[in-house]
């Protein structure tokens, strides 16, 4: 067919434009498609795209499971980071029978209490477009109620992302309240600007920036043809570092289980005990009664008599020592003894020396040091058994009168430590305070008066913390070192150390013959006419003290609340570790065949004895003293010579 | 000419197979990198089951009702080893046994 040259050039125009405009359009798809490529994304994923939190989980406590030599276990948890799910809806998206029906619903699938029924129908009638109705459910229940949503949400037409959850972790105890007032907790509401945990305090407070994590992110299509809840992780989250403690689960349960027993025997208001290796200075168990369960901590906050559970009290609670302070000022005088002869001086005294101490005055004071029993000559084993009173007074004097009153402190606060915080790895550690010659208490009058010394030898005008106490019977036990005591190993982070305590080297503050001379006078004390026989341990030798100190109460010496201490360590050679007791207010009252029970002897002592007998069978240390005949001999001797010195 | 055709037509062939067999092999990898980030879910939440029942396992077997079963007249006789009473061996030393009275036999 032959086409007029005017028609070939509007075909050619034509074909020209339509080219045109299809070169226009693919230009144009070229430009957005792979030219502004990632500005559409960019605006796609602001629309559809939301980024949500992945939580992270924080780190653990871990129990020393390898103090058991020959016999390591497994590491311990001692908390469980669990993830648990949280339940948001949209309220404004359902109409008030859809409510109804959600409520229903939901209580009927997952069996829930009253108070959660309330509470999901409360959130539901608020005007909102996002609230939480359910919280801390396991992870299985989602799927069931995802199931019931998509059938659900289908027949009433409404959008599938108006229910959603959300994961976080939830903090679980294996053992119960074990170790609550060291460990604590975190509150349930982290919070809302960090999404971190609030730590209520313990070791969770010490070191939340190590057990914090950083959290992941992920993100969920948000369109109303997709539930939300499917997502995909971009960023994985970092999780915290886990702590390994000093202490051992076994021990600390037979700790517990024994001071529980043992407060509420004495009828006292609670109690502690705290056990410590001598020599490396790790502390094994820090057991305390009342008990603080972790896991229901708004009880005890809200409560301020339940409040007293959470403080661990061996850490921030200071109190006078009494009798058990007299050991350390016996080690003291043996220590001088040594340094005087070293510089060619005359010693001080002999531990064998029988001293007179009947109708004994101090000079420059007013009080009187008295015995409960009034006895005509001593020597420092006999005072350590009888835990006599006059003849500690008169040791300090000697002291007192070679050196002065500067240098008794200064051997207190530099020698023993006293005074000073150890540095335990727990907040709010209680300093203690040692009186300052020349320093005023805040009511204007002197720390250091002249009757001061005598006071002090025998535990009173002195404040100290149990970590203090167990400090120095450690130097006493472990041949003469001062050692730091600690409760952490090590924090471990994805498989490397992160942290390990500084520990100051152990520093020799006493030497062979001061040890081995008070080492003497303890082992007198649990044996047969001492103050407290009911602290011997089965099988095994033990050295140990006794005291009973008035607990201050506005001011002055109460007459009817007291302390019960005992302080010792067992085996008394080669000891496997040095134990503190204490019992706050045990009732006073006689037993008859017994004692006063309110007396460290009484109550504390047979504490520190079922606990010792047990924890030395767990740690497999061989009885030495299988017929409980050791230091038999001795106490025989011992008993001879007080009778024929005081015509008994 | 005729036999160009045909050489033609069969090296196509051969070039579209291996096209083919590549374009399907990508596709079986971006199948299974597809599948990654959900097998890596279902790894955390095995992680995270086998911390609960470890969980359920320590609440059976803490110290405390370990303690209590110890005390119960069937397991009385149990006791707590000495450590004089454990022998303590190198690890493969225990294993080593020696052969050379099999080989005489």
């Amino acid at each position: 067919m032959f086409v007029s040259s005017s028609d070939r050039k509007r075909l050619l125009v034509v074909c020209v434009f339509l080219s045109a405009l299809f070169s226009l359009l693919i230009g144009k798809f070229y430009q957005i498609q792979i030219v502004e490529q990632e500005k559409w994304e960019r605006l796609a994923n602001l629309q559809h795209k939301r980024f949500l939190v992945e939580p992270f989980r924080r780190g653990s406590f871990y129990s020393n499971t390898s103090i058991k030599k020959g016999h390591p276990e497994n590491p311990q948890k001692l908390v469980y980071d669990a993830p648990r799910i949280h339940v948001f809806v949209n309220p404004n998206a359902f109409s008030l029978q859809q409510k109804q029906v959600i409520t229903c619903a939901l209580s009927r699938r997952l069996l829930l209490e009253e108070k959660q029924i309330d509470a999901m129908k409360k959130q539901l009638h608020v005007k909102s477009k996002l609230r939480r109705i359910l919280s801390w459910l396991e992870p299985t229940l989602q799927e069931k109620i995802e199931t019931w949503w998509k059938g659900f949400a289908k027949q009433n037409h409404l959008p599938k992302n108006a229910l959603h959850f959300l994961k976080e972790y939830k903090r679980y105890y294996p053992f119960g309240s074990m170790l609550g007032p060291l460990l604590h907790t975190v509150q349930e509401r982290r919070n809302p600007l960090t999404h971190r945990a609030v730590p209520t305090g313990g070791l969770e407070l010490q070191f939340h920036l190590y057990l914090t994590g950083k959290p992941g992110k992920k993100w969920i299509y948000r369109s109303s043809r997709n539930a939300l809840g499917k997502s995909v992780l971009v960023e994985p989250p970092e999780h915290g570092a886990d702590v390994y403690l000093t202490i051992n689960h076994y021990i600390q349960t037979i700790a517990e289980k024994k001071l529980e027993e043992g407060v509420k025997k004495a009828q006292a208001k609670g109690g502690w005990l705290v056990i410590m290796d001598p020599y490396s200075g790790d502390i094994l168990s820090i057991a305390q009664y009342p008990f603080f369960d972790p896991s229901s901590y708004a009880k005890y906050f809200s409560d301020p008599v339940k409040q007293e559970a959470t403080k661990l009290k061996a850490v921030t609670d200071a109190f006078e020592p009494a009798s058990i302070f007299k050991v350390i000022t016996m080690t003291l005088a043996l220590q001088a003894n040594q340094d005087a002869l070293a510089q060619g001086k005359a010693a001080l005294f002999d531990p064998h020396e029988k001293i007179p101490t009947k109708n004994i005055r101090f000079p420059k004071t007013r009080f009187r040091l008295k015995d409960g029993v009034e006895r005509r000559f001593m020597n420092m084993y006999l005072a350590i058994q009888k835990s006599a009173n006059v003849y500690t007074g008169l040791i300090m004097q000697r002291m007192l009168e070679t050196y002065g009153a500067h240098w008794i402190r200064e051997q207190y606060v530099e020698r023993f430590r006293l005074g000073k915080k150890t540095g335990i790895e727990v907040p709010a550690e209680h300093p203690g305070m040692v009186p300052t010659p020349g320093k005023l208490h805040p009511n204007g009058k002197l720390e250091w008066s002249h009757a001061t010394p005598y006071s002090l030898a025998i535990g009173h005008n002195i404040l100290v913390n149990s970590i203090q106490m167990i400090q120095v019977y450690a130097a006493i036990a472990n041949g003469g070192y001062l050692v730091q005591p600690t409760i952490i190993k090590e924090i471990v982070k994805e498989g490397k150390v992160v942290f390990t305590p500084k520990k100051k080297a152990p520093k020799k503050i006493l030497d062979a013959y001061a040890v081995r001379e008070t080492k003497a006078g303890l082992k007198y004390a649990t044996k047969k006419r001492g103050t407290s026989p009911r602290g011997a341990i089965r099988g095994y030798s033990e050295a140990g003290k006794s005291g009973t100190s008035e607990k201050i109460i506005q001011g002055k010496y109460s007459q009817s609340k007291y302390f019960s201490v005992f302080c010792g360590f067992a085996p008394a050679e080669n000891p496997a570790f040095v134990m503190l007791v204490v019992l706050d207010e045990p009732k006073k009252v006689f037993i008859p065949g017994v004692g006063k029970n309110h007396m460290g002897g009484t109550s504390a002592a047979p504490i520190f004895s079922a606990v010792a007998e047990e924890a030395l069978h767990y740690l497999g240390v061989d009885p030495d003293d299988p017929n409980n005949q050791d230091w038999k001999q001795e106490t025989e001797e011992l008993i001879r010579l007080y009778k024929e010195w005081n015509g008994l | 000419m005729k036999e160009m055709i045909i050489q033609s037509i069969c090296s196509m062939v051969c070039v579209g197979s291996y096209f083919l067999s590549y374009i399907d092999k990508q596709n079986q990898l971006t199948y299974l990198r597809m599948q990654i980030p959900q097998v890596e879910q279902e790894i955390i939440e095995l992680k995270e089951e086998i911390a609960e029942l470890k969980y359920d396992i320590d609440q059976f077997e803490s110290p405390s009702n370990l303690l209590d079963i110890a005390q119960l007249p069937e397991f009385s006789h149990l006791q707590y080893p000495f450590m004089q009473d454990i022998l303590s061996l190198q690890e493969g030393l225990a294993m080593h046994t020696d052969h050379s009275d099999r080989l005489q036999r």
